[in-house]
Protein backbone atom coordinates (compact mmCIF):
# COMPACT_ATOMS: atom_id res chain seq x y z
CA UNK A 1 0.00 0.00 0.00
CA UNK A 2 1.27 3.39 -1.19
CA UNK A 3 1.14 6.57 1.18
CA UNK A 4 -1.31 8.06 -0.79
CA UNK A 5 -3.68 4.85 -0.06
CA UNK A 6 -2.59 4.60 3.26
CA UNK A 7 -3.44 8.71 4.27
CA UNK A 8 -6.61 7.61 2.68
CA UNK A 9 -6.98 4.64 4.74
CA UNK A 10 -6.56 6.37 8.19
CA UNK A 11 -8.84 9.19 7.16
CA UNK A 12 -11.43 6.63 6.84
CA UNK A 13 -10.47 4.41 10.24
CA UNK A 14 -11.11 7.94 11.95
CA UNK A 15 -14.00 8.28 10.81
CA UNK A 16 -15.55 4.47 11.15
CA UNK A 17 -13.62 4.67 14.38
CA UNK A 18 -15.63 7.48 16.05
CA UNK A 19 -19.18 6.54 14.36
CA UNK A 20 -18.21 3.09 16.64
CA UNK A 21 -17.86 5.63 19.60
CA UNK A 22 -21.13 6.66 19.17
CA UNK A 23 -22.66 5.30 22.47
CA UNK A 24 -19.65 7.29 24.37
CA UNK A 25 -20.04 10.78 22.27
CA UNK A 26 -23.70 10.32 22.49
CA UNK A 27 -23.91 9.83 26.25
CA UNK A 28 -21.07 12.72 26.31
CA UNK A 29 -23.84 14.99 24.63
CA UNK A 30 -26.27 14.62 26.92
CA UNK A 31 -24.08 15.01 29.72
CA UNK A 32 -22.71 18.04 28.89
CA UNK A 33 -25.64 19.56 28.47
CA UNK A 34 -26.65 18.78 32.11
CA UNK A 35 -23.62 20.26 33.12
CA UNK A 36 -24.35 23.76 31.24
CA UNK A 37 -27.76 23.97 33.31
CA UNK A 38 -26.76 22.26 36.19
CA UNK A 39 -26.53 25.76 38.40
CA UNK A 40 -29.33 27.55 36.46
CA UNK A 41 -33.18 27.94 37.48
CA UNK A 42 -34.83 27.60 34.47
CA UNK A 43 -32.60 25.06 33.04
CA UNK A 44 -33.36 23.70 29.61
CA UNK A 45 -36.76 25.11 29.49
CA UNK A 46 -34.73 29.00 29.15
CA UNK A 47 -33.67 27.53 25.92
CA UNK A 48 -37.47 26.95 24.84
CA UNK A 49 -38.68 30.66 26.41
CA UNK A 50 -35.84 32.14 24.21
CA UNK A 51 -36.61 30.91 21.51
CA UNK A 52 -40.59 31.61 21.76
CA UNK A 53 -39.98 35.20 22.48
CA UNK A 54 -37.57 35.63 19.57
CA UNK A 55 -39.69 33.81 17.18
CA UNK A 56 -43.05 36.03 18.39
CA UNK A 57 -40.97 38.98 18.23
CA UNK A 58 -39.58 38.15 14.73
CA UNK A 59 -42.15 37.10 13.55
CA UNK A 60 -44.37 39.98 15.05
CA UNK A 61 -42.46 42.85 13.43
CA UNK A 62 -42.06 41.23 10.08
CA UNK A 63 -45.49 40.28 9.63
CA UNK A 64 -46.34 44.28 9.40
CA UNK A 65 -43.56 45.08 7.65
CA UNK A 66 -44.07 42.96 4.98
CA UNK A 67 -48.21 43.78 5.64
CA UNK A 68 -48.07 39.71 5.91
CA UNK A 69 -50.96 37.46 7.31
CA UNK A 70 -49.08 36.75 10.64
CA UNK A 71 -51.00 33.31 10.83
CA UNK A 72 -49.10 31.68 7.49
CA UNK A 73 -45.75 33.92 8.43
CA UNK A 74 -45.46 32.69 12.44
CA UNK A 75 -44.76 28.69 11.75
CA UNK A 76 -42.50 29.64 8.92
CA UNK A 77 -40.46 32.12 10.81
CA UNK A 78 -40.22 29.64 13.67
CA UNK A 79 -38.93 26.88 12.06
CA UNK A 80 -36.25 29.25 9.97
CA UNK A 81 -34.67 30.61 12.70
CA UNK A 82 -34.42 27.00 14.74
CA UNK A 83 -32.69 25.58 11.37
CA UNK A 84 -30.51 28.69 11.46
CA UNK A 85 -29.78 28.69 15.06
CA UNK A 86 -28.83 25.12 14.61
CA UNK A 87 -26.42 25.98 11.98
CA UNK A 88 -25.07 28.85 13.43
CA UNK A 89 -24.24 27.48 16.28
CA UNK A 90 -23.17 23.94 14.78
CA UNK A 91 -20.78 25.64 12.65
CA UNK A 92 -19.23 28.45 14.66
CA UNK A 93 -19.02 25.37 18.18
CA UNK A 94 -17.40 23.05 16.11
CA UNK A 95 -15.43 25.02 13.88
CA UNK A 96 -13.59 25.75 17.48
CA UNK A 97 -14.09 21.72 18.78
CA UNK A 98 -10.15 20.96 18.10
CA UNK A 99 -9.14 23.77 19.29
CA UNK A 100 -10.93 23.98 22.82
CA UNK A 101 -10.10 20.25 23.07
CA UNK A 102 -6.97 20.46 22.79
CA UNK A 103 -5.10 19.21 25.89
CA UNK A 104 -7.13 16.44 25.34
CA UNK A 105 -6.00 15.89 21.52
CA UNK A 106 -2.74 15.88 23.30
CA UNK A 107 -3.46 13.05 26.20
CA UNK A 108 -5.09 10.65 24.63
CA UNK A 109 -5.56 8.69 20.82
CA UNK A 110 -9.16 9.43 19.35
CA UNK A 111 -10.83 9.82 16.21
CA UNK A 112 -11.48 13.39 15.08
CA UNK A 113 -14.32 13.02 14.23
CA UNK A 114 -15.17 12.01 17.27
CA UNK A 115 -15.04 15.83 18.53
CA UNK A 116 -16.84 16.61 15.23
CA UNK A 117 -20.03 14.38 16.14
CA UNK A 118 -19.69 14.78 19.95
CA UNK A 119 -20.10 19.01 19.25
CA UNK A 120 -22.91 18.43 16.83
CA UNK A 121 -25.05 16.38 18.62
CA UNK A 122 -24.97 18.53 21.40
CA UNK A 123 -26.58 21.07 19.28
CA UNK A 124 -28.62 18.82 18.26
CA UNK A 125 -29.59 18.32 21.21
CA UNK A 126 -30.45 22.48 22.03
CA UNK A 127 -32.10 22.51 18.77
CA UNK A 128 -34.99 19.85 19.65
CA UNK A 129 -35.95 22.26 22.30
CA UNK A 130 -37.13 24.72 19.54
CA UNK A 131 -38.34 22.13 17.43
CA UNK A 132 -40.88 21.51 20.29
CA UNK A 133 -41.65 24.99 19.83
CA UNK A 134 -42.46 24.56 15.96
CA UNK A 135 -44.70 21.45 16.95
CA UNK A 136 -46.78 23.92 19.18
CA UNK A 137 -47.27 26.67 16.45
CA UNK A 138 -48.39 23.95 14.18
CA UNK A 139 -51.22 22.65 16.54
CA UNK A 140 -51.84 26.38 17.40
CA UNK A 141 -51.98 27.77 14.16
CA UNK A 142 -53.94 24.54 12.59
CA UNK A 143 -51.45 23.53 9.98
CA UNK A 144 -53.05 20.10 8.49
CA UNK A 145 -50.81 17.77 7.86
CA UNK A 146 -49.91 16.31 4.42
CA UNK A 147 -48.21 13.43 2.99
CA UNK A 148 -44.86 16.13 2.61
CA UNK A 149 -44.19 15.82 6.23
CA UNK A 150 -42.40 11.69 5.27
CA UNK A 151 -39.77 13.89 3.80
CA UNK A 152 -38.85 15.49 6.93
CA UNK A 153 -36.43 12.85 7.93
CA UNK A 154 -34.23 12.11 4.85
CA UNK A 155 -34.43 16.32 4.93
CA UNK A 156 -32.92 16.54 8.01
CA UNK A 157 -30.23 13.78 6.81
CA UNK A 158 -29.14 15.63 4.23
CA UNK A 159 -29.16 19.02 6.26
CA UNK A 160 -27.04 17.35 9.08
CA UNK A 161 -24.38 15.83 6.36
CA UNK A 162 -23.83 19.42 4.64
CA UNK A 163 -23.05 20.83 8.52
CA UNK A 164 -20.86 18.00 9.08
CA UNK A 165 -18.53 18.45 6.11
CA UNK A 166 -18.60 22.17 6.39
CA UNK A 167 -17.97 21.99 10.24
CA UNK A 168 -14.89 19.60 9.78
CA UNK A 169 -13.39 21.40 7.41
CA UNK A 170 -13.86 24.73 9.11
CA UNK A 171 -12.37 23.13 12.19
CA UNK A 172 -9.09 21.86 10.63
CA UNK A 173 -8.72 25.63 9.34
CA UNK A 174 -9.28 26.73 12.66
CA UNK A 175 -6.63 24.63 14.04
CA UNK A 176 -3.68 25.99 11.55
CA UNK A 177 -5.28 29.37 11.33
CA UNK A 178 -6.24 31.36 14.21
CA UNK A 179 -7.98 34.05 12.78
CA UNK A 180 -11.09 32.26 10.72
CA UNK A 181 -13.71 32.21 13.71
CA UNK A 182 -14.12 35.34 13.53
CA UNK A 183 -14.50 35.25 9.72
CA UNK A 184 -17.09 32.75 9.94
CA UNK A 185 -19.02 34.99 12.73
CA UNK A 186 -19.15 37.63 9.95
CA UNK A 187 -19.87 35.43 7.17
CA UNK A 188 -22.51 34.15 9.27
CA UNK A 189 -24.27 37.70 9.63
CA UNK A 190 -24.13 38.23 6.24
CA UNK A 191 -25.24 34.75 5.15
CA UNK A 192 -28.33 35.41 7.53
CA UNK A 193 -29.70 37.93 5.23
CA UNK A 194 -28.89 36.09 1.76
CA UNK A 195 -30.76 33.23 2.71
CA UNK A 196 -34.67 33.16 3.22
CA UNK A 197 -34.83 32.97 6.76
CA UNK A 198 -36.64 36.01 7.79
CA UNK A 199 -38.85 36.22 4.26
CA UNK A 200 -39.92 33.57 1.75
CA UNK A 201 -38.20 32.88 -1.57
CA UNK A 202 -41.10 33.95 -3.26
CA UNK A 203 -41.17 37.34 -1.40
CA UNK A 204 -38.01 38.02 -3.46
CA UNK A 205 -37.85 40.11 -6.75
CA UNK A 206 -37.29 38.17 -10.42
CA UNK A 207 -33.28 39.00 -10.05
CA UNK A 208 -32.78 39.13 -6.41
CA UNK A 209 -34.01 35.49 -6.70
CA UNK A 210 -31.70 34.54 -9.56
CA UNK A 211 -29.15 36.04 -7.47
CA UNK A 212 -29.93 34.05 -4.20
CA UNK A 213 -30.55 30.96 -5.91
CA UNK A 214 -26.82 30.10 -6.41
CA UNK A 215 -26.62 30.22 -2.20
CA UNK A 216 -26.92 26.45 -1.06
CA UNK A 217 -27.90 27.31 2.29
CA UNK A 218 -31.29 28.32 0.76
CA UNK A 219 -31.78 24.62 -0.47
CA UNK A 220 -30.15 23.12 2.85
CA UNK A 221 -32.90 24.82 4.68
CA UNK A 222 -35.42 24.27 1.86
CA UNK A 223 -35.07 20.79 2.76
CA UNK A 224 -35.82 20.26 5.76
CA UNK A 225 -38.40 23.65 6.23
CA UNK A 226 -40.94 22.63 3.42
CA UNK A 227 -41.51 19.38 4.66
CA UNK A 228 -41.68 20.31 8.14
CA UNK A 229 -44.47 23.18 7.12
CA UNK A 230 -46.05 20.22 5.24
CA UNK A 231 -45.32 21.79 1.75
CA UNK A 232 -43.85 20.74 -1.37
CA UNK A 233 -39.88 20.97 -1.51
CA UNK A 234 -38.47 22.00 -4.65
CA UNK A 235 -36.99 19.37 -6.51
CA UNK A 236 -33.78 22.04 -7.32
CA UNK A 237 -33.36 22.45 -3.51
CA UNK A 238 -32.64 18.36 -3.29
CA UNK A 239 -30.04 18.66 -6.11
CA UNK A 240 -27.95 21.18 -4.88
CA UNK A 241 -28.18 19.62 -1.39
CA UNK A 242 -27.19 16.04 -2.39
CA UNK A 243 -24.63 18.26 -5.52
CA UNK A 244 -22.89 20.05 -2.41
CA UNK A 245 -22.44 16.72 -0.29
CA UNK A 246 -20.73 14.62 -2.71
CA UNK A 247 -18.62 17.95 -3.62
CA UNK A 248 -17.91 19.07 -0.19
CA UNK A 249 -17.57 16.21 1.35
CA UNK A 250 -14.98 15.03 -1.22
CA UNK A 251 -12.67 18.58 -1.13
CA UNK A 252 -13.14 18.16 2.89
CA UNK A 253 -11.98 14.36 2.88
CA UNK A 254 -9.05 14.92 0.95
CA UNK A 255 -8.49 17.70 3.37
CA UNK A 256 -8.74 15.84 6.61
CA UNK A 257 -6.78 12.56 5.20
CA UNK A 258 -3.59 15.05 4.09
CA UNK A 259 -3.76 17.26 7.39
CA UNK A 260 -5.01 14.33 9.87
CA UNK A 261 -1.51 13.90 11.07
CA UNK A 262 -0.64 17.16 11.56
CA UNK A 263 -3.52 18.28 13.58
CA UNK A 264 -2.19 17.12 17.18
CA UNK A 265 1.04 19.21 16.46
CA UNK A 266 -0.83 22.83 15.16
CA UNK A 267 -3.13 22.44 17.85
CA UNK B 1 2.91 -10.79 24.29
CA UNK B 2 3.15 -7.28 24.36
CA UNK B 3 6.02 -5.54 22.95
CA UNK B 4 6.79 -1.83 21.39
CA UNK B 5 9.35 -1.67 18.30
CA UNK B 6 10.91 2.00 17.34
CA UNK B 7 13.28 2.21 14.25
CA UNK B 8 14.71 5.30 13.35
CA UNK B 9 12.08 7.35 14.13
CA UNK B 10 12.40 11.49 13.99
CA UNK B 11 9.14 13.93 14.58
CA UNK B 12 9.35 16.97 13.33
CA UNK B 13 7.54 19.90 14.77
CA UNK B 14 6.29 22.68 13.45
CA UNK B 15 6.31 25.89 15.64
CA UNK B 16 4.02 28.61 14.37
CA UNK B 17 4.59 31.91 14.75
CA UNK B 18 1.47 33.94 15.75
CA UNK B 19 2.16 35.52 12.35
CA UNK B 20 2.02 32.13 10.55
CA UNK B 21 -1.05 31.31 12.43
CA UNK B 22 -2.84 34.38 10.61
CA UNK B 23 -4.64 33.44 7.62
CA UNK B 24 -5.18 37.15 7.17
CA UNK B 25 -1.35 37.86 6.77
CA UNK B 26 -0.25 34.57 5.36
CA UNK B 27 -2.54 35.14 2.14
CA UNK B 28 -3.26 38.99 1.90
CA UNK B 29 -0.48 41.05 3.73
CA UNK B 30 2.81 39.25 3.26
CA UNK B 31 1.83 38.59 -0.33
CA UNK B 32 1.38 42.49 -0.51
CA UNK B 33 4.05 43.28 1.28
CA UNK B 34 6.40 40.76 -0.83
CA UNK B 35 4.64 42.78 -4.58
CA UNK B 36 5.62 45.69 -2.56
CA UNK B 37 9.14 44.88 -1.59
CA UNK B 38 8.47 45.55 1.87
CA UNK B 39 10.09 43.86 4.93
CA UNK B 40 8.43 40.81 6.52
CA UNK B 41 7.16 42.69 10.18
CA UNK B 42 8.60 39.39 12.11
CA UNK B 43 7.77 40.66 15.75
CA UNK B 44 11.19 39.35 17.51
CA UNK B 45 11.11 35.75 16.19
CA UNK B 46 12.74 33.43 14.61
CA UNK B 47 11.12 32.90 10.87
CA UNK B 48 11.67 31.06 8.25
CA UNK B 49 10.30 31.27 4.73
CA UNK B 50 6.33 30.45 5.79
CA UNK B 51 6.80 32.36 9.13
CA UNK B 52 7.52 29.28 11.53
CA UNK B 53 10.46 27.19 12.56
CA UNK B 54 10.48 23.51 12.61
CA UNK B 55 11.99 21.75 15.93
CA UNK B 56 13.43 18.43 15.57
CA UNK B 57 11.95 17.20 18.58
CA UNK B 58 12.59 13.51 17.95
CA UNK B 59 16.49 12.21 15.86
CA UNK B 60 16.62 8.89 14.55
CA UNK B 61 15.34 6.66 18.44
CA UNK B 62 15.72 3.07 17.84
CA UNK B 63 14.64 0.91 20.95
CA UNK B 64 12.80 -2.43 21.65
CA UNK B 65 10.73 -2.83 24.72
CA UNK B 66 9.93 -6.39 25.99
CA UNK B 67 7.27 -7.29 27.48
CA UNK B 68 7.88 -6.87 31.05
CA UNK B 69 9.64 -4.13 31.11
CA UNK B 70 9.62 -1.12 32.91
CA UNK B 71 10.89 1.57 31.53
CA UNK B 72 11.92 4.95 32.95
CA UNK B 73 12.53 7.97 30.71
CA UNK B 74 15.19 10.91 32.03
CA UNK B 75 15.83 13.95 30.34
CA UNK B 76 15.97 17.80 31.19
CA UNK B 77 13.12 19.66 30.47
CA UNK B 78 12.64 19.62 26.51
CA UNK B 79 14.78 16.86 26.17
CA UNK B 80 11.63 15.05 24.43
CA UNK B 81 10.00 13.00 26.53
CA UNK B 82 6.72 14.17 27.01
CA UNK B 83 7.02 13.99 23.16
CA UNK B 84 8.16 10.29 22.83
CA UNK B 85 5.56 9.32 25.25
CA UNK B 86 2.75 10.83 22.89
CA UNK B 87 4.24 9.61 19.73
CA UNK B 88 3.72 5.91 21.83
CA UNK B 89 0.44 6.80 23.01
CA UNK B 90 -0.11 7.32 19.00
CA UNK B 91 -1.16 11.11 19.39
CA UNK B 92 1.52 11.90 17.09
CA UNK B 93 2.56 10.17 14.35
CA UNK B 94 6.57 10.12 13.29
CA UNK B 95 7.62 12.45 10.45
CA UNK B 96 10.71 9.50 9.40
CA UNK B 97 10.57 6.06 10.99
CA UNK B 98 8.16 3.42 12.29
CA UNK B 99 6.87 2.68 15.72
CA UNK B 100 4.99 -0.85 16.22
CA UNK B 101 3.24 -1.50 19.08
CA UNK B 102 1.98 -5.00 20.14
CA UNK B 103 -0.81 -4.28 23.13
CA UNK B 104 -3.57 -2.47 24.60
CA UNK B 105 -2.10 1.20 25.37
CA UNK B 106 -3.07 3.04 28.04
CA UNK B 107 -1.96 6.64 28.28
CA UNK B 108 -1.95 8.97 31.62
CA UNK B 109 -0.15 12.33 29.78
CA UNK B 110 -2.64 14.74 31.86
CA UNK B 111 -4.43 14.48 34.99
CA UNK B 112 -6.66 16.89 34.37
CA UNK B 113 -7.99 15.70 31.77
CA UNK B 114 -11.90 15.55 31.84
CA UNK B 115 -12.36 17.79 34.87
CA UNK B 116 -14.38 20.95 34.40
CA UNK B 117 -16.87 22.78 36.26
CA UNK B 118 -18.92 21.15 39.74
CA UNK B 119 -17.67 17.97 38.51
CA UNK B 120 -17.43 15.90 41.79
CA UNK B 121 -14.65 12.89 42.47
CA UNK B 122 -17.33 10.32 41.77
CA UNK B 123 -18.14 11.92 38.78
CA UNK B 124 -14.96 12.27 37.45
CA UNK B 125 -14.24 8.28 37.69
CA UNK B 126 -17.42 7.98 36.22
CA UNK B 127 -17.03 10.09 33.00
CA UNK B 128 -13.15 8.99 32.58
CA UNK B 129 -15.05 5.67 32.55
CA UNK B 130 -17.35 6.36 29.91
CA UNK B 131 -14.86 7.77 27.87
CA UNK B 132 -12.62 4.80 28.34
CA UNK B 133 -15.70 3.08 26.71
CA UNK B 134 -16.89 0.97 29.80
CA UNK B 135 -20.63 0.27 30.01
CA UNK B 136 -22.71 1.10 32.91
CA UNK B 137 -22.56 -1.93 34.79
CA UNK B 138 -18.81 -2.11 34.40
CA UNK B 139 -18.58 1.46 35.54
CA UNK B 140 -20.46 1.13 38.70
CA UNK B 141 -18.28 -1.74 39.76
CA UNK B 142 -14.89 0.31 38.59
CA UNK B 143 -16.61 3.63 40.74
CA UNK B 144 -16.97 1.66 43.83
CA UNK B 145 -13.34 0.01 43.62
CA UNK B 146 -11.71 3.24 42.60
CA UNK B 147 -13.53 5.28 45.34
CA UNK B 148 -11.98 2.47 47.75
CA UNK B 149 -8.65 2.24 46.67
CA UNK B 150 -8.38 6.15 46.58
CA UNK B 151 -9.12 6.54 50.04
CA UNK B 152 -10.58 9.84 50.01
CA UNK B 153 -13.38 9.78 52.54
CA UNK B 154 -15.51 12.53 52.08
CA UNK B 155 -14.06 14.13 49.94
CA UNK B 156 -14.83 11.96 46.91
CA UNK B 157 -17.77 13.77 46.75
CA UNK B 158 -16.60 17.30 46.60
CA UNK B 159 -15.59 19.17 43.60
CA UNK B 160 -12.31 17.92 41.50
CA UNK B 161 -11.47 21.91 41.17
CA UNK B 162 -10.91 21.66 45.25
CA UNK B 163 -8.59 18.57 44.77
CA UNK B 164 -5.29 19.16 45.63
CA UNK B 165 -2.63 17.33 42.50
CA UNK B 166 -2.32 14.19 45.17
CA UNK B 167 -5.41 13.81 45.68
CA UNK B 168 -6.34 13.75 42.00
CA UNK B 169 -3.73 11.74 40.95
CA UNK B 170 -5.22 8.83 43.22
CA UNK B 171 -8.67 9.11 41.55
CA UNK B 172 -6.98 9.34 38.09
CA UNK B 173 -4.11 6.44 39.16
CA UNK B 174 -7.46 4.36 40.54
CA UNK B 175 -9.29 4.81 36.88
CA UNK B 176 -7.04 3.82 34.64
CA UNK B 177 -5.31 0.53 36.83
CA UNK B 178 -9.46 -0.16 36.80
CA UNK B 179 -9.06 -0.97 32.79
CA UNK B 180 -7.71 -3.46 30.89
CA UNK B 181 -4.87 -2.90 29.11
CA UNK B 182 -0.65 -4.31 29.31
CA UNK B 183 0.67 -1.39 27.89
CA UNK B 184 1.00 2.21 30.56
CA UNK B 185 2.26 5.30 29.66
CA UNK B 186 2.94 7.79 32.68
CA UNK B 187 3.81 11.66 32.61
CA UNK B 188 5.73 12.80 35.20
CA UNK B 189 2.99 12.65 37.86
CA UNK B 190 3.28 9.71 40.11
CA UNK B 191 5.67 12.04 42.22
CA UNK B 192 2.73 13.93 43.65
CA UNK B 193 1.25 11.03 45.94
CA UNK B 194 2.29 10.56 49.00
CA UNK B 195 4.95 8.21 50.30
CA UNK B 196 2.03 5.73 51.31
CA UNK B 197 0.41 6.19 48.11
CA UNK B 198 3.28 5.23 46.08
CA UNK B 199 3.63 2.03 47.71
CA UNK B 200 -0.08 0.97 47.35
CA UNK B 201 0.24 2.40 43.76
CA UNK B 202 3.11 0.23 43.40
CA UNK B 203 1.43 -3.08 44.50
CA UNK B 204 -1.93 -1.79 42.33
CA UNK B 205 0.45 -1.87 39.06
CA UNK B 206 2.24 -4.47 39.42
CA UNK B 207 -0.82 -6.66 39.62
CA UNK B 208 -2.37 -4.54 36.87
CA UNK B 209 -0.07 -5.30 34.30
CA UNK B 210 1.36 -8.17 36.22
CA UNK B 211 4.36 -9.57 34.29
CA UNK B 212 3.07 -9.76 31.09
CA UNK B 213 3.18 -5.83 30.69
CA UNK B 214 4.75 -3.09 29.52
CA UNK B 215 5.30 0.42 31.64
CA UNK B 216 6.60 3.73 30.27
CA UNK B 217 7.37 6.64 32.93
CA UNK B 218 8.61 9.66 32.45
CA UNK B 219 10.09 11.46 35.58
CA UNK B 220 12.71 13.40 37.57
CA UNK B 221 11.99 11.46 40.77
CA UNK B 222 15.52 9.47 41.29
CA UNK B 223 13.90 7.45 43.83
CA UNK B 224 10.95 6.09 42.01
CA UNK B 225 13.04 5.17 38.82
CA UNK B 226 14.56 3.19 40.83
CA UNK B 227 12.22 1.57 42.59
CA UNK B 228 9.13 1.00 39.71
CA UNK B 229 11.60 0.17 36.67
CA UNK B 230 13.83 -2.18 35.62
CA UNK B 231 15.44 0.18 32.89
CA UNK B 232 15.54 3.91 31.86
CA UNK B 233 16.28 5.69 28.71
CA UNK B 234 17.96 9.26 28.60
CA UNK B 235 17.33 12.15 26.39
CA UNK B 236 18.86 14.62 25.64
CA UNK B 237 18.05 17.25 22.68
CA UNK B 238 15.44 14.95 21.23
CA UNK B 239 17.89 12.18 21.06
CA UNK B 240 17.97 8.76 23.19
CA UNK B 241 21.74 8.69 24.62
CA UNK B 242 21.12 6.10 26.98
CA UNK B 243 19.79 2.80 27.60
CA UNK B 244 20.65 0.70 30.27
CA UNK B 245 19.90 -0.52 34.14
CA UNK B 246 18.37 3.03 36.23
CA UNK B 247 21.31 3.41 38.30
CA UNK B 248 23.71 3.29 35.58
CA UNK B 249 21.35 5.81 33.46
CA UNK B 250 20.82 8.40 36.16
CA UNK B 251 24.74 8.42 36.75
CA UNK B 252 25.01 8.87 33.00
CA UNK B 253 22.32 11.45 33.15
CA UNK B 254 24.32 13.35 36.03
CA UNK B 255 27.98 13.38 34.39
CA UNK B 256 25.95 14.48 31.16
CA UNK B 257 24.60 17.33 33.19
CA UNK B 258 28.23 17.94 34.71
CA UNK B 259 29.78 18.18 31.66
CA UNK B 260 27.15 20.74 29.60
CA UNK B 261 26.89 22.73 32.90
CA UNK B 262 23.95 23.08 34.76
CA UNK B 263 21.08 25.20 32.22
Amino acid sequence: MNIKQRTIKLAVEDFYAALSMSPIWLAMGNYELKERHSRSVLGPFWLVLSTAVQVAVTSFVLSILFKMNLERFLPYIAISLILWQYFSNAVMETSLTFVSNGEIIKSIKRPYNYYIFLALWRNLLLSAYGLFIFLVCLVIFQIKPTINFLLVVPGLFLFILNVYWLSLFLAICTVRYRDVPPVIQNSLTILFWLTPVCYRFDQLPINAQYFIRFNPLTHWLEVVRAPFLMEQTQPISWFISIGTIIVGGFVTGLLFAYNRHKLSLWV
Amino acid sequence: MTSILVEQLSLDFPVLSSDARSLRNQFIINPIRQALALPRKVGGEITVDNGGTVVKALKNINFKINDGDRVGLIGQNGSGKTTLLRVLAGIYEPSQGEITVDGMVLPLLNIQEGVSGDLSGRGLIKKRAILLGLNQEQTETLTEDVIDFCDLGEYIDMPVRTYSAGMLVRVTFGVITGIKSNILLFDEFIGAGDANFQDKSKTRIEKFIGKAGIMVLASHDRELLNNWCNRSMVFHAGQLVFDGKPQMALDFYDEMRLKNGSY
